[in-house]
């Protein structure tokens, strides 16, 4: 059963790779576009009996090991 | 000092040669080298050292994938009984990544990768030691902040901050745990020697 997670920056924390990109847009003239969000999505295939199994695994993974707390959010789905 | 301090090795770490001949040549110190497949720390080490360079590509985060192996968890529970852990760049990453210390190190304000000499404040002086990291930006929540401030463990913070670190944190010093971005090993006949002298004090 497939899953997905995506991370991404607590809105308070700075992501200069973000603005980079925004600035790099703005100077191709995309004016238009007013902001710029990076996150990162993982697809995990899992071995398990059901949905809830599985979510409940990867909910687990994100708070250990994928996610920083400190830093970071998280939120996961079921891929069909 | 009687016994042995210990270096973690792993694959990427860079500044464990540095680190053994700063620690050799100013204080007759002798290293014993723990590779990070090993699951517990050898018995009797008075002291731990996480050097810098890269962990496992740094992939994730800096210094996370380190932060969960084996070897780190027995680091964990030693330094939670007291063993004194030295953690240089990317040993400071690893240190936030497991915890030990609080906050996290991500990439610098402008997206560079920074390498040269920083003015430091330590202990009302300022010192000078090397910077070279690209994910060295210290972040913490306010509340964090202030308890580091109000508890003196702000152990080196940069006089002209390079990064963006909140509050100008270079380093930290929480209990028996001391964590970094500048390289005291790199100026080890300067003033990374009383960086290095402060850690080895505390190992007794």
């Amino acid at each position: 059963m497939k899953f997905e997670i995506i991370i991404a920056k607590k809105s308070e924390v700075l992501d200069p790779e973000a603005r980079a990109i925004l600035g790099s847009l703005h100077s191709l003239g995309y004016e238009a576009v007013s902001d710029c969000l990076i996150s990162r999505r993982f697809v995990l295939d899992v071995n398990c009996q059901s949905q809830e199994e599985g979510m409940k695994l990867i909910h687990e993974i994100g708070q250990k090991v994928l996610a920083n707390p400190v830093s970071e959010t998280f939120e996961v789905r079921h891929v069909l | 000092m009687s016994s042995k301090l210990g270096l973690v090795r792993f694959p990427g770490s860079n500044c464990d040669k540095d680190t053994e001949r700063a620690l050799s040549e100013l204080f007759n110190v002798t290293v014993e080298w723990i590779d990070f497949r090993e699951t517990r720390l050898p018995n009797g080490l008075c002291g731990l050292v996480l050097p810098g360079g890269f962990s496992f590509g740094d992939a994730l985060r800096a210094g996370a994938l380190a932060a969960r192996t084996k070897i780190i968890h027995d680091v964990i529970n030693k330094a939670k009984s007291g063993l004194p852990v030295l953690g240089v760049c990317n040993g400071f990453q690893i240190l936030c990544e497991t915890e030990l210390l609080p906050g996290v190190l991500l990439r610098n304000k402008d997206a560079r990768f920074v390498c040269r000499h920083v003015d430091l404040c330590y202990q009302n002086q300022t010192i000078r030691m090397p910077i070279a990291h690209g994910e060295g930006r210290y972040f913490a929540d306010e509340d964090t902040v202030k308890k580091l401030q109000d508890n003196g463990e702000v152990y080196l913070s940069y006089t002209q901050n390079p990064n963006g670190s909140v509050a100008d944190i270079a380093g930290l010093k929480v209990g028996n745990i001391m964590g970094m971005m500048p390289h005291p090993e790199r100026a080890y006949r300067e003033d990374g020697a009383k960086i290095l002298k402060d850690f080895l004090g505390s190992c007794q």
